[in-house]
């Protein structure tokens, strides 16, 4: 699955990251900000800073990997230059994971630089171990990567990205168990939860935040969070990825 | 006669429901520099996509060098210019041609030398977004220039360049089809251009209207200028014979 021409591709997007510096800096730092805020917020009652700090912790990361993603993979496709890949000796495949490899780069030192902080100098604390926390953390970039390559399928330009992504997004958020517990919610909301991608990703923090133990239900979050991942993947392959253009 | 490097058979492509080529035959030597040539709209651009194997199409067949055009197989062998860059603004003009060098395994050599082809070296540090239209047209050539395919599509290369540096680039696409074997086929919508080539395809709505040499296409219309025989064949497409 990763082959030389993906590498070479992740390179080239490091490169061009490496550039736009705005982006990179926004990319890196924006959860650690938004960790900060929560921390200053909710100074007085560490407890609701524990469940809540958990779950920006978590699940902020997918933000910045959904829309930062999107437009670059946006950009390729707008510009040609996916075409002119395509063309050429590249495959699909090494567009997709050279993208992912590139954008995990810097989604370490994101989620390294926001465990660290939050546990070390916020006073997080979670009954869970945070290596968890931060495997979830990674876990959710690379999910939102992935969603925000997915979701060039309704964009036909950078304008009308800029429209899909709130319409999407927030839905998303509401269905996804973040508002209102999955057991909570009316059948017809829970059927749409189900097919929530992110939805997984939260039922993975409450049991980080309640369980210092790895449990079975953490274990099959995560599972299936990264089983959404291959397969948003797939479909990205064949439909935003294709090589045969009308 | 060796086997032609392209092959188009009764080729049908809409794009948005509508007709663009409307039923091209086309036969193209190796080691031939081939014109294509006519106004915006024409459909040029869509008939080197089929070429190339990025477009969708509703008929026909087009065999490139043998094999079905876009086979993995052809993807060493064809190279394609766009006609809007694609070259990544980001970079610089070196790290751009040697991003592509180093998927089609060539070295970092031949990404200077393709870069002093097309007049770049003295801003080859330079990132391309502040280079000039004309000279990120240049970049996405030698990117397309660097990959030594067989099969070189170009589409208007040399939009916006001056004179001189047109010239030498058309000997040098002149000098890889003899040298190299490289076939070419090139877009253009200036006639002057075309008149490089070792033949001429006129195209309009989607049909070859003639497909000659340039001496011929100057006889037949019986002018010398090939805009006026642009013209002349535009406006009485049938009293022409067509080859």
């Amino acid at each position: 699955m990763i082959s030389r021409n993906c590498l070479l591709i992740a390179n080239r997007v490091l490169r061009e990251l490496r550039r736009d510096y705005r982006t990179l800096f926004l990319f890196t730092m924006s959860p650690l900000f938004v960790m900060i805020l929560v921390a200053g917020m909710l100074v007085e009652t560490p407890r609701t800073f524990d469940r809540s700090g958990l779950l920006v912790m978590g699940l902020f990361p997918t933000a910045p990997g959904f829309l930062f993603a999107a437009f670059a993979i946006q950009r390729e496709r707008y510009r040609g230059s996916l075409e002119f890949l395509l063309s050429g000796p590249v495959t699909r495949l090494d567009v997709l994971v050279g993208y992912l490899l590139a954008f995990s780069v810097p989604a370490v030192a994101q989620v390294a630089l926001t465990v660290s902080v939050s546990y070390g100098l916020l006073g997080l604390d979670s009954a869970g171990p945070w290596w968890a926390a931060a495997l979830l953390a990674m876990l959710a970039c690379v999910l939102g990567v992935v969603l925000g390559m997915f979701a060039i399928n309704l964009a036909h330009n950078e304008l009308q990205l800029t429209k899909v992504l709130p319409t999407v997004a927030l839905p998303h958020l509401m269905v996804s168990g973040l508002f209102l517990p999955y057991e909570d919610m009316p059948g017809w909301m829970q059927a749409a939860a189900t097919i929530a991608p992110w939805r997984y990703a939260v039922g993975a923090v409450s049991e980080l935040h309640l369980h210092s133990s790895v449990t079975s239900e953490l274990v099959l979050n995560l599972s299936v969070t990264v089983g959404i991942v291959f397969a948003l993947s797939a479909v990205t392959v064949g439909t935003v990825l294709r090589r045969r253009t009308a | 006669m060796s086997e032609s490097a392209v092959r188009i058979r009764d080729l049908v492509v809409y794009r948005g429901g509508a007709l663009v080529l409307d039923g091209i035959d086309l036969d193209v030597a190796p080691g031939t520099v081939t014109g294509l040539v006519g106004p915006s709209g024409s459909g040029k651009t869509t008939l080197l996509r089929c070429v190339v194997g990025v477009q969708k199409i509703k008929s026909g067949r087009v065999t490139v060098l043998g094999r079905p055009a876009g086979t993995a197989a052809l993807r060493h062998e064809v190279s394609y210019l766009t006609q809007s860059p694609t070259v990544y603004g980001d970079l610089t003009v070196e790290e751009n041609v040697r991003h592509f060098a180093a998927l089609y395994r060539r070295s970092k050599r031949d990404a200077a030398i393709v870069i002093e082809r097309v007049g770049l070296s003295p801003k080859s540090r330079q990132l391309v977004r502040k280079l000039s239209g004309g000279q990120q047209t240049r970049a996405n050539l030698a990117c397309a220039l660097v990959a030594a395919p067989r099969m070189l599509v170009l589409d208007e290369p040399t939009v916006g360049q001056d004179p001189l540096l047109r010239r030498e680039l058309w000997t040098h696409f002149h000098n890889i089809a003899r040298a190299e074997g490289t076939t070419i086929v090139v877009s253009s919508h200036v006639m002057d251009e075309a008149a490089r080539c070792d033949r001429i395809l006129l195209m309009r709505t989607g049909k070859i209207i003639a497909d000659d040499t340039p001496e011929m296409i100057r006889k037949e219309t019986q002018t010398d200028d090939l805009d006026e025989a642009f013209l002349r064949l535009i406006e009485a497409p049938v009293a022409v014979p067509q080859v």
